[in-house]
């Protein structure tokens, strides 16, 4: 086992907990309270001590007992889950999250920090009561001597622990373990065992030879005993017996090890798992019986004649508590974790896959053989459904990202002293995991601009006849192959007047210059153009923006803001999915292969049977009016002789349009590779593509490339193309 | 880690001073043991200035006891510290070397 | 280059390098040997629409879309006319982390040759009819001058990506 792997482990589970946490503690905040809510919160504090406590990351375990303590109290009904203390539980989650990230960067907690702790414990203290008090000091001591309290002997636990020869090595260290039984129950004895020490000659340091056997008093259920050795587990050898467990289970571990058989049983004697009769007994009917039988008796079959617990019961007991503990685990289950890496390449393969089996096809296609084209159709059949497979796999839903919000919209609510709801749509709109790693700071920005400069103060909003509580909504949706993401608010709105100011003022744009209301909306995404009045710690430092604008154009998408003057503003991002593969049409215009995104294609029609609209580039296809650019002429490619021109009818949002193209070869599925930072600045061509005959396509970026055709015209003729049609008319 | 060795009346006296830790131990064990044939019958350890100790360093103390019980002689530990004591109290070693409170 | 004076500098730990030199026009030209990856024969190269004439378009390397730059153009000269002997040189940059593939178009690669860091002259202020920092040297080969390149000013991707920028405003 590999101690930084197995951290690497801990640091991730750690923070997918944390976030878990975090949303149910918003939950809660929101009204709902459930048992199960607050067991969930309780369960995430538990598990992140847990494994805190193997590492001997003893700051997270201090700490986040102190919250568990609280929670559990919460959760037996001890205490209420108040808005007060969830305004404490809160930054004590985030508090966590700081000391988990402290262990990430190997850091140790600063001044600061480590006074944050504390004043967040006093600040808790309130709700742990007296009762608390001395089971934290029980908790954390060492191993005291078996109390005469003790209900029965063999209320205790025993573990038995062998650990392997290269633990201390790994850089484990079995006193961690030790002390995190410690947290979940009292160690009421420990033997360690020195019996595997060597002498001079071979004894090697760093090797462990000790072995323990631990009395515990707890009231943990097996598998929370058994999580404490998860890290060590593999090389080691462990037993654990349960309380009230028969005598057998004693004999039998005592045989099982290799120490001395008496040794053992005082130490179990002494342990008060098992009284020296219960063992003498045990251990001479064994051997009696073996000596009359010569074979080694059924241990069971003593237990059952010397003890006066039905079997039975016990067994129940244990498979109850193993149910338990399943049915607890079971959503857990339902994820494996996989480095991005190895996905990554396992879609590229499958790319490529996608890109030889176009190839298999067309050589399939040459030789004409039935047999062949229907072996290799139905394989093709697989291989879409390999490809749509594997890209699942790296699809996540914006749920996670949304959530963040939630939090961010409540606390800078709170900085700012305004009343925000946050509402959110299209959780479940999935998206690709590299995107929604690069769409988080963009999002980020523009909701806190929106909750910042936005939103009005509660005065203000009573002034206009507006509900006190503004609502900034994130929308995210599916729509013609692309993503699109609403960011939209109740607020003031932007007003073009203060940015045509500012713009001139910051030289920006020339006094008296003509712009269109989405020229000037264009503009607050200007480098050093933020309409704040004041600085804030939020936004208003004049950066922000323009980086959205960067992010956004960077995951080839768009932005577009709509606002009106006090009714609020709303910004639309469109990304496409990139997938790595996509399904495409294969067309050419001049002597250059392009690929149209199929999902954007309506239909494909003879350029020359439809009827022209007189003097412009438009067509009436059954009396809607589509637009339409010549690739070849904006493209500038070369002129094909007895073209016979084609129409690929595109949609793109509500709008539709045509791309004249010179061939329509047909349908491909196709792997996008990027074009690379040169060709940056090249509109209207979202990537690349290899064909089945190793020749170089160049992909379409449909919405663009209609984008830069009115560009085009508007800088020639200075009027603006006649519009790109609406799909209902 | 460093150990200074002092021979006196009542017998050997071992002071260990650092670290004695994971990783160190392959170095203190060199330390410790030289010269140890000739160490008296009872041999003590000041551990006062132990800085840090984990279950290596103690395991370095366990085997160098046994080592030197081979020879019937008697390792116990004379002073410690408040981390010192507390890592011996979790794995029950103190009565092993007959540290006084 | 005889062997005595080579050990001579080796002793003084002089740094040689390995250079790849190629013909463009009549001009020899050498591009550090670690900076290139292989050479390729030239054949269907995909334009790419709207390109200034430096970017020839676009080649499918195995599996990967590398674009292929017109050196000759990029330092000033008239453009390199495909014949029998032209191919395509693959050269590797890193920088800022960042490691860029790029095909560079040449009339006939020449050999591998290697200089010490003595033996190359500096850049003339004058003369070369090339912007000084695209030349880490000259070096003398027999009779003839091998302008050796900087790869990285040569062909700094950011530059290039304003030169294509700039073609299309």
């Amino acid at each position: 086992m590999n101690i930084d792997s197995a951290l690497q482990t801990f640091f991730a589970e750690a923070d997918e907990l944390l976030v878990s946490m975090e949303s149910a503690l918003l939950r809660m905040d929101e009204g709902e309270k459930t048992h199960d809510i607050i067991n969930e919160v309780f369960r995430a504090a538990h598990t992140i001590k847990g494994s805190a406590g193997l590492f001997g990351l003893d700051d997270i375990v201090a700490f986040t007992h102190k919250v568990e303590n609280v929670l559990d109290l919460a959760r037996d009904g001890k205490i209420e889950m108040s808005g007060d203390l969830l305004s404490i539980l809160l930054p004590c989650r985030d508090h966590i999250a700081h000391l988990v990230d402290n262990a990430v960067h190997n850091s140790e907690a600063d001044a600061e920090c480590i006074a944050k702790g504390e004043a967040l414990i006093d600040s808790l203290s309130p709700w742990l009561g007296e009762s608390e008090k001395p089971k934290v000091a029980t908790r954390a001591s060492a191993p005291v001597s078996a109390s005469d309290n003790l209900k029965s002997e063999r209320d205790l636990w025993h573990i038995s622990v062998r650990l392997g020869p290269d633990l201390l090595r790994n850089g484990m260290d079995p006193l961690s373990i030790i002390r995190f039984l410690g947290t979940m129950g009292t160690i009421t004895h420990i033997a360690t065992i020195t019996d595997h020490i060597p002498d001079a000659a071979d004894f090697d340091p760093e090797q462990l030879y000790l072995g323990f056997e631990i009395s515990f008093l707890s009231d943990a259920v097996q598998a929370d005993i058994e999580n404490a050795f998860m890290f060590v587990r593999d090389d080691s050898e462990i037993h654990i017996i349960p309380p009230r467990s028969n005598i057998s289970a004693y004999i039998d571990l005592i045989k099982s090890l290799p120490e001395d058989t008496n040794r053992l049983g005082e130490i179990l004697v002494k342990s008060h798992v098992i009284t020296f009769d219960e063992l003498t007994a045990a251990l001479a009917t064994q051997k009696a019986q073996a000596v009359a039988h010569e074979a080694v008796p059924l241990l069971g079959q003593i237990f059952i004649k010397e003890q006066d617990v039905a079997p039975e019961l016990v067994t129940a007991a244990l498979d109850k508590q193993k149910k338990n503990q399943e049915r607890r685990t079971a959503p857990e289950n339902r994820f494996i974790r996989v480095e991005a890496d190895r996905l990554d390449k396992l879609i590229n393969l499958i790319g490529e896959l996608v890109v030889n089996r176009q190839r298999v096809d067309l050589l399939a296609s040459k030789m004409g053989n039935t047999n062949l084209i229907e072996a290799i159709t139905s394989m093709g059949n697989f291989t879409e459904q390999i490809r749509d497979a594997a890209l699942t796999l790296r699809m996540v839903p914006m749920a996670e990202t949304f959530q963040k919000f939630k939090r961010v919209v409540r606390d800078t609510a709170k900085e700012l002293g305004k009343e925000i709801e946050l509402d959110i749509e299209g959780a479940d709109t999935e998206l690709d995991r590299s995107m929604v790693e690069k769409l988080n700071d963009p999002l980020m920005h523009i909701v806190r601009n929106a909750m910042d400069h936005g939103i009005e103060s509660v005065a203000v909003r009573q002034s206009r006849d507006k509900a006190s509580a503004g609502t900034i909504s994130l929308k995210a949706r599916h729509d013609a192959g692309s993503i699109v993401i609403d960011i939209s608010d109740d607020g003031g709105g932007l007003d073009l007047e203060r940015i045509r100011k500012k713009a001139v003022t910051n030289g920006v744009i020339e006094e008296g210059a003509h712009l269109s209301r989405h020229e000037l909306y264009q503009l607050i995404f200007h480098p050093g153009l933020s309409t704040a009045e004041h600085v804030t710690n939020l936004s208003g430092r004049g950066v922000g923006m323009d980086v959205v604008k960067r992010n956004i154009s960077e995951l080839q998408g768009s932005i577009e803001i709509d606002s009106e003057v006090g009714v609020g503003t709303q910004f639309t991002i469109r990304l496409p999915l990139t997938l790595a593969i996509i399904d495409g049409f294969h067309v050419g215009a001049g002597n250059i292969d392009f690929i149209v995104p199929q999902n954007t294609i309506l239909e494909c029609v003879d350029l020359g049977s439809l009827p022209h609209v007189q003097g412009q580039s438009c067509v009436n296809l059954r009396g809607e009016q589509i637009p339409y650019i010549r690739l070849q002429k904006l493209f500038a490619l070369e002129e094909l002789e007895n073209s016979r021109e084609k129409l690929v009818v595109v949609q793109f949002g509500d709008k539709r349009a045509g791309i004249v193209v010179d061939v329509l070869h047909g349908e491909i599925q196709t792997v996008v590779k990027p074009m690379g930072p040169i060709f940056q600045a090249l509109k209207g061509i979202g990537g690349s593509s290899l064909l089945g005959t190793g020749a170089v396509a160049l992909i379409l970026d449909v919405q663009q490339l209609i984008g830069f055709a009115i560009d085009k015209e508007h800088s020639r003729n200075g009027a603006l193309v006649s519009g790109v049609s609406g799909a209902q008319e | 880690m460093k150990v200074t060795r002092k021979d006196n009346k009542s017998g050997t006296v071992l002071s260990l001073e650092g670290e004695l830790t994971i990783y160190t131990v392959a170095q203190a064990k060199q330390s410790l043991l030289e010269g140890h044939e000739n160490f008296s019958p009872s041999v003590s350890l000041n551990l006062a200035n132990v800085s840090e100790i984990d279950t290596a360093g103690l395991q370095l103390l366990l085997f160098l006891q046994k080592l030197l019980g081979g020879s019937s002689k008697k390792l116990s530990v004379s002073k410690s510290n408040e981390h010192v004591d507390s890592i011996f109290k979790n794995l029950d070693v103190t009565s092993l070397f007959a540290l006084e409170n | 280059m005889n062997t005595l004076n080579k050990q001579k500098k080796n002793v003084k730990n002089i740094v040689s390098k390995q250079f790849l030199t190629f013909r463009i026009g009549n001009e020899n030209y050498g591009l550090e040997l670690s900076q290139t990856r292989e050479i390729i024969e030239y054949a269907g190269i995909t334009q790419v629409p709207l390109m200034p004439n430096f970017l020839r378009g676009v080649i499918n390397l195995r599996g990967e879309v590398v674009p292929v730059i017109d050196l000759a153009v990029r330092l000033g000269r008239k453009p390199i006319e495909v014949q029998r002997r032209t191919c395509i040189i693959v050269v590797e940059l890193a920088n800022n982390d960042q490691h860029h593939v790029l095909g560079l178009l040449a009339d006939a690669v020449s050999e591998v040759i290697e200089m010490d860091d003595e033996n190359i002259e500096d850049a003339p202020s004058f003369g070369a009819n090339i912007r000084a920092e695209f030349i880490q040297g000259i070096a003398k080969q027999g009779e003839e001058f091998v302008v050796l390149l900087d790869a990285n000013n040569a062909l700094s991707i950011r530059e290039l990506a304003h030169l294509v920028e700039a073609e299309l405003q």
